[in-house]
């Protein structure tokens, strides 16, 4: 049998992670980059890499001082009230970034595989699945993603360097051009999509000295690896469509797979098959966020530690699925919830962990 | 919660039965053109391809075009020469997204001429141009695809040059390179 303590292994940690960062990031980001930065766009993917980093050792020694998960932190060191703010901010949070990961996936699944169908009973699949998945626990899907790993990054590598044959020079040599504000906004973007970072507060970590370490550690690796993902595949489809043709392309890297062809003639309409790629990455990032939905209002419930009650599970599926059917009925969602996004669950992240450390200090 | 873990798995394979797959027309609804020539006549861009003919009870399009197993895209000349329409047509296929990206493209003066070649020959022209195309593609420069197209629209930043092919005694011939502005060269003037 298998133990469901809320523990992962680290190596199903970092594994975890890759899917969580890379997944959305090859998916969304080169077509935004490739309007704000064109060819520079490789350097703002290795500045918000860096800026990951950063944010990962701040949140090192943030772990180091709280000296526990932050969940039993807020438990135990911070004022009850307070703390339960700060799980319902977090459950708010995971709740509408779940709702925007299950718009970004039901939109793929009907734009490239059944167009004909509804986009809400999609959708309904999506969230039903992985509500189903989250009552099993982190445990059970880290053991699945770290089966399912290779099979999935291998095929992708393999895809990327197979558009090798149609890559043109031509379309990077602007790589010297750029704008410096631009350049910033573009840097902040790759940085937005490495904010679930942050849950790294919430995992429980070896009860040693310096707590935390191998978290961090084990994290950076995946930052560096899906960074190093992301500029490869950036790279790539720069140099297969052009700045111009990928910024105006829905998901560049969904087309770019369905135009790949080897040699030989072998290997043919593999697009199909490679939207496994971004299915089971989103679907992953989907969980994590609806994870900590669900675990967040399990502990305003004060479920400590308990089994997951059904409508604990429940509720939040059902408010993510409304923010996606909401960004998917009208646009203006979309605008909010990036605007949020960017004012308001960044700088929140950011200065959360701090400021309770500092109210921990005056008790 | 195993007996709710139970329903729901109940509910997911139920409810995924009613997606429709690659599409809600039934295959045998469905037709699928290898080849589709793209023209210009009387101030218009025409689509034509091997149903676009009529049939034996005299129908015309009776089945749905599905163009996910389109080969080749053939630009008849007169196309290329209307720049603003042959634009159109690639924002119109940029839109739609109707033919796959990955769909070679090479052009021709006339149209008919392979429609009626495709008589003698016995396979159909799509998988028939595309093995010719792929067979000289060693000798000659990196076949072009429609992506190639839609790509340099944006871009604006080479000149590509297509397979200008004709038929001569039933055969078809490669008989040059012509610019998307519709001017030809021959293959010896290129290299």
């Amino acid at each position: 049998m298998y133990v469901n303590n809320g523990k992962i292994s680290s190596r199903q940690t970092l594994r975890l992670y890759v899917f969580d960062l890379m997944g959305i990031a090859t998916l969304l980001l080169p077509p935004y980059l490739a309007r704000l930065c064109g060819a520079s766009g490789i350097y703002a993917i290795v500045l918000g890499t860096v800026a990951g980093l950063i944010y990962l050792v701040y949140l090192g020694w943030i772990m180091k001082k709280m000296k526990n998960d932050m969940v039993s932190f807020l438990r135990e060191n911070v004022n009850v009230w307070l703390g339960k703010v700060i799980f319902l901010l977090v459950m708010l949070h995971s709740i509408v970034t779940a709702g925007f990961c299950a718009y970004v996936f039901a939109n793929l699944m009907q734009y490239s595989l059944v167009r004909d169908s509804s986009y809400a009973l999609i959708l309904l699949i999506i969230v039903v699945v992985a509500a189903y998945a989250v009552s099993g626990g982190i445990e059970s899907r880290a053991r699945v993603y770290e089966v399912m790993f290779w099979f999935i990054l291998i095929p992708y590598i393999a895809m990327m360097l197979a558009s090798v044959r149609d890559f043109e020079w031509v379309y990077v040599e602007p790589v010297l051009q750029w704008e410096l504000s631009n350049l910033g906004k573009g840097t902040y973007l790759v940085f937005l999509l490495l904010t679930p970072l942050f849950y790294s507060l919430f995992l429980i970590g070896e009860k040693e000295k310096n707590y935390g370490r191998n978290i961090v550690k084990t994290v950076s690796v995946s930052v560096l690896f899906s960074g190093a993902i992301l500029l490869g595949s950036y790279v790539l489809l720069l140099g297969n469509f052009g700045e111009k043709s990928l910024a105006s392309l829905r998901f560049p890297v969904v087309t770019l797979m369905s135009t790949i062809q080897f040699e030989g003639n072998f290997l043919k309409r593999m697009d199909a098959l490679m939207l496994a790629v971004w299915f089971f990455t989103l679907f992953a990032l989907l969980n994590l966020h609806l994870h900590y939905g669900v675990r967040m209002l399990a502990e305003l419930s004060q479920n400590q530690g308990r089994k997951l009650k059904w409508w604990q599970v429940l509720f939040p599926t059902i408010a993510a699925f409304l923010v996606a059917y909401g960004i998917h009925w009208d646009s203006r969602f979309l605008h909010v919830f990036l605007a949020y996004y960017s004012y308001g669950a960044v700088p929140f992240m950011v200065v959360v962990p701090a400021f309770l450390l500092l109210v921990r200090r005056k008790r | 919660m195993w007996k709710s873990k139970k329903v729901i798995g109940l509910v997911i394979a139920i409810t995924g039965l009613i997606l429709g797959g690659c599409s809600n027309t039934e295959l045998e609804e469905r037709c699928f053109p290898m080849m589709t020539a793209v023209g210009y006549e009387n101030g218009k861009i025409t689509y034509r391809d091997a149903f676009s003919k009529e049939d034996a009870t005299g129908q015309l399009g009776a089945k749905e075009k599905d163009y996910t197993h389109l080969k080749v895209l053939v630009l008849e000349e007169d196309l290329l020469e209307q720049k603003t329409q042959y634009e159109k047509m690639l924002d119109e296929q940029a839109e739609t997204e109707q033919f796959p990206r990955n769909t070679y493209v090479c052009v021709v003066d006339d149209i008919e001429d392979l429609f009626e070649m495709e008589k003698n020959i016995s396979q159909d022209l799509g998988t028939y141009l595309e093995e010719y195309l792929k067979k000289h593609e060693e000798k000659k420069d990196r076949l072009l695809t429609l992506g190639d197209l839609l790509d340099e629209k944006e871009n604006q930043t080479m000149v590509l040059y297509l397979p200008y092919l004709d038929v001569e005694e039933n055969f078809v011939e490669w008989k040059g390179y012509v610019n998307t502005s519709g001017k030809s060269w021959q293959e010896s003037e290129i290299e």
